[in-house]
């Protein structure tokens, strides 16, 4: 891997590139952007999951009844890849209850309560100074960063002091803000950069200083031309050339991020890699943001831009508390127009159902949607294959969607396995496309779990064979030892003479060794006289 | 309270398998209607005869494995597979044809291999070899355009021929049918004529043959509109008429007297409707674009050296039924490299 790395001829997004498959899909972003950015009142309860991040789950380091301050530490990271969560808002811990995580319905973990006492009190640390950030090594920077519970708001919800300290295979040279919001109706990374843009620019330029380079390129969509040109006021302002906007073709999933980095470089990052590989660095423009409030205004991540919209009476971006409750956020944008819509957290063709509207967001949450009945999917038969292969041409992972749908349904793991099931993204363009209706995704997301359990047995029943192994292997040599010592003595007891000749041989060492110290004994006397 | 949650995605996808054969059927309109235009009306009854016979066994075939027959009957792909089969017969071909042709196309070629999407042939191409095989006397008889006709038969007659399997009253199957122009050049080289000396025949066209080179036109529009529908691919029809123009063309330049024009081959037969119609069909092609590539060329390649040294005048059908037996292995070796992994 690391002999052939790809050498970069042109700087990142010095011209566009293109990715395979995708779709070009209407956008419903407008619903949204009417409304100006702003915050919600104060909800009744917060309920915050100590799960909202890729890792480990938080470990609670407060206890019901206790009173906190904003911005306080309500649980520390866990082992391994975790992020701390902090207070949103001041108020007490109400309880610590295992809850069903908002993203993932199946998985559950710890979530606290909080209720607001309305008094919004920082915590002493938020306000103590911490000094310029120019003057932080690249290490205090990071630790910054995951002190205050930053991860990947894209969704991906990785941390990302993790993600930029992981190994550099290349030396580093441009990071990549990402503003390519490209699935439907979400407008959240939109809104933050039309408000906030020479923020979300000082982010990236902390990032950047951190990793010890200048280049940095933000990607948005090429239909929004009043905001790259808001972009480009922000950037004159700073007064920083490095900076490049780039507006690149709005094709879904052109946001992902193995997608935005081919666009506008060329350049894959490995099925096993990650664009550390390629010394890039990409993280969205909500993160950027909180790396900025973090670093400047020592506030820890405690809030995010979140889209409401689609069957809803007053549509729009709220920056909202995390742990708002979604039932919170439907009240105070006017409620659903159609009662029969559907609640998905995230956009129409990526986003999870949304099961318990009492439960708060999480980092994670981009938009809730809601799609009004007509729009949604019928749960219908779907017809057999017809190997029209749409989801071949529009796979941006370039997997052949049909085959591996076949291989899912037949049960035949190694035939997924050939066809690179884990490189799926689960962008679900192949639903899109299918005339047959077929739930390829879903089936992609069964064949994935079954092949990690598949995994994790085949590992068991390894170790057991080897432990197995082992435990034969010792019992053989244990036996083989005894009847070793068995038959010695047998040949002992039967061979009188041989018995005789062990004893000689004994004795005549015993002898052999006296004579030995006798004879130093007299040496030593022999100097010394 | 917990609901058991629908995966993504939650939006519908604006397609379904009804609609692309629906579409299909569309874009094969304008070539139809041509084909009445110089061939009357034959055409029509061999194609509400096929329908017939096509939607009877699918309803006999269906019911007998049990199949949601509401979801199945409406699909349309029964529908396509009886007119692609009754455009390939010749318009006076006996009523017992469509008979034959949707037995093998419906019950064998598809419901014994398992229905919709499972059948390893071209349904509609199973049906014609079935007769091309077995009845090859039925494909001599094709009727002559009509700028060569004076009085073309009525529907009535039409309606006999078909049916009583015999020419009407007081005229011969000579009469009424004529060798097609593909025919007439494989007789013709047969006997020693030149090439040229054949085409000056009232048979041919400026390319192809008389009324079929427009009749392909036809097609071509309807192929065309297919490919912006986004219905079918581009690969398979470029690679089959390219392939045909390139496999002809030095054959033509190194003896123009004895090879005819490249784009006689392409304007002759049925090498338009092919490529277009017939083998673009999915389900039994494949689905990578280096193997619809190679599937294309393939039929073209097939079909030419039928057509050059085969004992039939037209060998499309047979082209498509090996390359369907290709169309795995193409598959299976023509995988797109999966993104992110090495070249």
């Amino acid at each position: 891997m690391s002999g052939d790395l790809p050498v970069m001829i042109h700087p990142a997004g010095a011209y566009l590139h293109g990715f395979h498959g995708g779709l070009k899909l209407r956008h419903y972003k407008q619903i949204s952007t009417a409304r100006a950015l702003a915050q919600p009142p104060l909800p009744e309860y917060l309920q915050l999951s100590l799960q909202q991040h890729a890792g480990s789950p938080a470990i609670a380091v407060v206890k019901p009844g206790q009173h906190v301050t904003k911005g306080e530490l309500l649980a520390r990271a866990g082992d391994g890849l975790s992020a701390p969560v902090h207070a949103p808002t001041s108020g007490t811990i109400a309880e610590i209850q295992t809850l069903p995580l908002l993203r993932k319905p199946a998985r559950s973990a710890p979530s606290i309560r909080l209720h607001p006492d309305g008094e919004e009190r920082w915590h002493p640390d938020c306000e103590r100074s911490i000094g310029n950030w120019r003057d932080f090594t690249p290490a205090q920077t990071m630790q910054r960063i995951a002190a205050s519970g930053i991860v990947g708001l894209g969704g991906a919800v990785f941390p990302t002091a993790s993600k930029l300290s992981s190994q550099w295979q290349t030396p580093a040279h441009t990071l990549i803000i990402n503003g390519a919001e490209c699935e439907p109706y979400i407008s959240c990374d939109e809104m933050l950069m039309r408000e906030h843009a020479s923020e979300v620019m000082l982010g990236a330029r902390i990032v950047a200083h951190a990793l010890g380079i200048t280049e940095i390129v933000i990607a948005i969509e090429d239909q929004l031309g009043a905001l790259a040109s808001a972009l480009e006021t922000a950037r004159s302002q700073l007064n920083d050339e490095h900076i490049l906007v780039v507006r690149v073709p709005a094709v879904y999933p052109e946001g992902g991020e193995r997608q935005l980095i081919k666009m506008l470089t060329g350049l894959e990052v490995p099925s096993d890699g990650y664009p550390q590989t390629l010394g890039l660095a990409c993280i969205n423009v909500a993160t950027a943001w909180a790396v900025k409030r973090a670093l400047l205004d020592r506030e820890p991540l405690i809030e995010r831009v979140i889209t409401v919209t689609g069957a809803i009476a007053e549509p729009r971006n709220w920056l909202c508390l995390l742990g708002t409750p979604i039932q919170h956020l439907l009240q105070c944008s006017g409620g659903l127009t159609d009662p029969g819509a559907r609640l998905v957290i995230g956009g129409p063709v990526m986003g999870e159902q949304v099961t318990d509207p009492a439960l708060g967001i999480d980092k994670g949450s981009n938009c809730l949607l809601a799609l009004a009945a007509e729009q949604l999917r019928e749960p219908q038969q779907s017809m057999p294959c017809i190997n029209c292969g749409e989801c071949v041409r529009v796979c941006p992972a370039m997997l052949m969607p049909q085959l591996l749908y076949h291989g899912i349904r037949k049960g035949d793991h190694a035939l997924s396995n050939r066809l690179q099931l884990t490189d799926c993204i689960e962008c679900g363009c192949c639903d899109l496309v299918c005339p047959s209706q077929i739930p390829l995704t879903d089936y992609f997301r069964a064949g994935k779990q079954l092949q990690a359990q598949q995994r994790q047995q085949q590992a068991r029943a390894d170790k057991s064979a080897l432990r197995h192994a082992a435990r034969e292997q010792r019992l053989q040599d244990e036996a083989a030892q005894a009847a070793r010592k068995e038959a010695e003595r047998q040949a002992r007891a039967s061979n009188p003479d041989q018995a005789q000749a062990v004893i000689g041989a004994a004795l005549q060492r015993a002898r052999l060794r006296k004579q030995a110290q006798k004879h130093n004994r007299n040496d030593t006397d022999g100097d010394t006289s | 309270m917990t609901r058991m949650a629908a995966g993504a995605p939650h939006i519908p996808a604006q397609t379904s398998v009804q609609k692309v054969m629906a579409q299909v059927l569309l874009a094969l309109l304008p070539g139809i209607l041509a084909y009445m235009y110089y061939f009357g009306v034959g055409i029509l009854v061999q194609i509400t005869l096929a329908l017939l016979f096509a939607y009877t066994f699918e309803y006999l075939s269906l019911s007998a494995r049990q199949q949601p027959l509401r979801n199945y009957l409406c699909d349309l792909s029964a529908a396509v597979t009886a007119v692609l089969f009754a455009l390939s017969l010749p318009p006076l071909a006996p009523w017992w044809c469509s008979l034959i042709g949707m037995l093998f196309a419906i019950v064998i070629a598809k419901h014994l291999f398992g229905g919709l999407g499972q059948n390893r042939f071209n349904p509609a191409m199973v049906g014609l070899a079935v007769l091309l095989i077995s009845f090859p006397r039925i494909f001599t008889h094709w009727s002559p355009p009509a700028m060569l006709v004076d009085n073309p038969l009525s529907m009535l007659e039409v309606l006999r021929t078909i049916f009583t399997t015999q020419p009407p009253p007081g005229m011969s199957w000579d009469a009424i049918t004529q060798a097609t122009p593909l025919d007439q050049l494989r007789t013709g080289a047969a006997t020693g004529l030149l090439v040229t000396e054949v085409r000056q025949g009232p048979v041919f066209g400026h390319f192809g043959g008389l009324g079929w080179e427009w009749i392909a036109n036809w097609y071509a529009l309807g192929g065309l509109w297919l490919l912006w529908r986004r219905v079918i691919h581009w690969r398979v029809p470029v690679a089959v008429l390219l392939t045909t123009f390139m496999l002809t063309t030095p054959f033509y330049l190194f003896d123009p007297d004895a090879n005819p024009l490249p784009l006689q081959h392409i304007f002759s037969g049925a090498t338009v409707f092919v490529a277009f119609f017939i083998a673009t069909d999915p389900v039994s092609g494949s689905a990578t674009p280096r193997g619809q590539l190679l599937f294309g060329a393939g039929v073209a390649i097939i079909m030419l050296a039928i057509r050059r040294w085969g004992v039939y005048p037209d060998g499309v059908a047979f082209a498509i039924l090996v390359m369907n037996m290709f169309a795995p292995l193409l598959d299976q070796y023509t995988r797109p490299r999966v993104f992110g992994h090495p070249r």
